[in-house]
């Protein structure tokens, strides 16, 4: 593995951001893990270092119910950033609604790889980080 | 005849002057000699019978002429005799040969079987009482084809007052008979069409109109004044038909009426009509154009049906459907609140659970910690979904009379920590409407969230100020509520700053929650709340209700 893999994780819970962490740091699944409150945070970061790669994610975990902005709202900016990220960003949706409508929301974006429904332990964190592994 | 007119001249005679002028170069031929006497005597007499049969034969002439004209023919019956005389006249109109021997015995037998009974009765009658005698039948030829007549007859008595004879006249009334049945036929098809069309309007409440352009002349059926509670007398003039109409009514369909006459563009409106007696009702109006030969617009007609019933159950249906719509709602919000919230706390305790035997005696002090926490918001939660249940729809029988500045008192008092720490000045005027019908737990609920909300989002610069006022606009009575907050940005989020769980300040205190259920409160009796807002100045929210 040349470069560090950067996981951006987007929660209103802190409880939910801490314990994640130490999930994703103990399982070393990935090397750097930055925990964000709400969209607008993540967002901000982003522009901030729109053009350094050592602080552009690999991952993003995004919840959508969040305070300020929400995980909706910041997949706006994100498009609008994603044509000058350095790289590929995979973004997932980990949100504790299990309502179809949000579902078929995150389908119908193409940057979503994928809506994952919380509770994620530790084989659900594994399956995301998979290809990054090998 | 001859008797008749020999008579007559004999009157005359004596009074010349009474003859006409031009005849009296041929009479006083006849009468300058009679004055005189003599041998001319045998002369004269001749004279005088050839200018009688002369003027006999034109009298008779025209006798013919007329009754052919007339289609009227004579008849003499000697009942003596049993003789039935016929004039040509008659001969013409049962259309028999002069060779024809009328009897009185086979008469009926010349009608139509149907009438052949009314004629022997008539007849009959007439004979017993010495009376005269009159019908109308149809006659029946050979062919099947039939003629109306009519048949009059008088009694003739000689001397001594006996009924010696009948005469009269028979009358070819055929054509006026056909033209009355017909007529006949014809207005009763007409009247039951006009009551069919009362009726079936009555019932479906639709009547018809009808306006000529050229005279402006109103045309209604009765259903139309039932409609404007008139009596069917005196049709209305076109302005007097429009003022029936509330202002707005009047308005559309006066410019629906000018496109129907300039551009034949029909029209179907619901309108609100003023009856008679003051009732205000919904009506359906549907107005087309008539056009004349040359395509122009000559009269407008169309229907008016009272669709007040069928508008009030349609509110009815709005107000169910309404009702219905709240209750989805809030089930929503309820499956929302289990979905997400209960859900999001179980997922956080499932990872801090999950996480705690792999970290370090450090690390799990920090991971109790956070599970304390999710407890605490679990029962904020539960607390929540409570409140969302107990919202009811049709609390509207518990409402009471309350007065704002007890309510307003109750908020501050649950406040007054808050107050004091934020050193807020908040103030009311309640002077211009001092109490409003509502439930007491819910204006408690609003007032404490709104007061309370302007005091959390406080802008940190400088010391918060409050204004609670109350005031009427119409019927409807408004609570607002100021600050000199924060101020929220409505162009982003104005569309959900009442929805459930959203926030828009990074606020430790900010749970989404307060103005989804204050929202909630107010719509249950029937208000509504707004907000006017501007970033880094404050809010202003503004209740509507009942």
């Amino acid at each position: 593995m040349n470069t560090k893999v950067l996981t951006f994780l987007v929660d209103d819970d802190a409880a939910y951001l801490y314990g994640t962490r130490k999930l994703l740091e103990y399982h070393k699944l990935c090397d750097t893990v930055l925990t964000f409150g709400n969209g607008r945070q993540v967002a901000d970061f982003m522009k901030e270092h729109l053009y350094d790669k050592e602080r552009t994610p690999d991952y993003i975990l995004l919840d959508l119910e969040m305070p300020v902005m929400d995980g909706w709202q910041f997949l706006e900016e994100f498009l609008q950033m994603k044509p000058l990220l350095g790289k590929e960003v995979k973004v997932y949706i980990v949100s504790s609604s299990i309502d179809d409508r949000d579902k078929d929301k995150a389908k119908s974006i193409s940057v979503i790889t994928d809506y994952l429904v919380k509770p994620l332990n530790s084989a659900g964190l594994r399956e995301i980080f998979k290809p990054a592994e090998q | 005849m001859d008797k008749l007119v020999c008579h007559t001249a004999a009157q005359v005679m004596p009074m010349p002057y009474l003859v006409p002028l031009s005849h009296n170069a041929r009479l006083s031929k006849v009468f300058l000699p009679g004055c005189a006497a003599g041998n001319t005597e045998n002369n004269t007499s001749l004279q005088k019978l050839e200018a009688y049969r002369n003027e006999l034969e034109l009298n008779r002439q025209l006798l013919a002429e007329t009754c052919s004209i007339a289609r009227v023919g004579g008849w003499y019956c000697n009942l003596i005799t049993k003789q039935l005389t016929w004039t040509p006249g008659a001969y013409a109109i049962y259309e028999k040969p002069e060779t024809y021997e009328p009897l009185c015995e086979t008469l009926p037998q010349l009608f139509h079987p149907d009438c052949r009974e009314q004629l022997r009765n008539s007849i009959e009658m007439a004979l017993r009482e010495h009376a005269g005698w009159e019908l109308e039948g149809k006659l029946l030829f050979e062919n099947g084809r039939c003629k109306w007549v009519k048949i009059k007859g008088e009694p003739v008595t000689g001397p001594g007052n006996t009924l010696i004879a009948y005469k009269g006249f028979v009358m070819d009334i055929n054509d006026t008979m056909l033209e009355k049945i017909e007529n006949n036929r014809y207005r009763e098809a007409l009247e039951v069409r006009d009551q069919l069309l009362n009726e079936v309007g009555a019932m479906a409440h639709i009547g018809g109109w009808k306006v000529d352009l050229q005279t402006r002349r109103l045309y209604w059926t009765r259903e139309v004044f039932r409609i404007h509670e008139l009596a069917d007398c005196a049709l209305p003039s076109l302005d007097e038909a429009f003022a029936y109409y509330t202002p707005k009514s009047q308005m559309l369909l006066r410019d629906a009426v000018k496109r129907a006459q300039d551009y034949l563009i029909p029209y179907d409106l619901e309108l609100e009509l003023i009856t008679a007696t003051g009732k205000k009702i919904w009506i359906r109006s549907i107005g087309k154009t008539i056009l004349d030969e040359n395509g122009k617009a000559k009269a407008l007609f169309g229907t008016i049906q009272n669709i007040q019933d069928h508008k009030i159950r349609e509110a009815q249906l709005q107000e169910q459907h309404n009702i219905i719509k709240e209750q989805k709602e809030r089930l929503e919000n309820f499956a929302h609140i289990v979905s997400h919230n209960l859900r999001s706390h179980a997922a956080s305790f499932s990872v801090s659970l999950e996480v705690l035997p792999l970290v370090t005696e450090a690390e799990k002090e920090e991971i109790f910690h956070n599970m304390e926490r999710i407890s605490q918001n679990l029962h904020e939660t539960l607390y929540h979904l409570n409140e969302v249940i107990k919202i009811k729809n049709d609390c509207r029988n518990a409402l009471q009379t309350l007065y704002f500045s007890d309510v307003y008192e109750q908020a501050l008092h649950v406040l007054e920590l808050q107050i004091k720490k934020t050193g807020a000045r908040i103030s009311c005027d309640f002077s211009e409407c001092y109490r409003v019908q509502h439930i007491p737990a819910y204006l408690e609920s609003i007032m404490l969230n709104l007061i309370s909300n302007a005091l959390k989002y406080r802008h940190p610069d400088r010391v918060p100020e409050i204004m609670v006022r109350a005031c009427k606009s119409g019927d409807k009575t408004v609570l607002a509520i100021s600050d000199n907050g924060l101020g929220i940005d409505l162009q982003k989020n104005g569309h959900k700053i009442f929805g459930m769980y959203k926030t828009f300040h990074s606020h430790p205190d900010a749970k989404g929650i307060g103005l989804f259920i204050t929202k909630s409160q107010i719509e249950t009796v029937g208000g509504t709340i707004e907000v006017e807002s501007k970033v880094n100045e404050g809010s202003c929210f503004i209740i509507t209700m009942l």
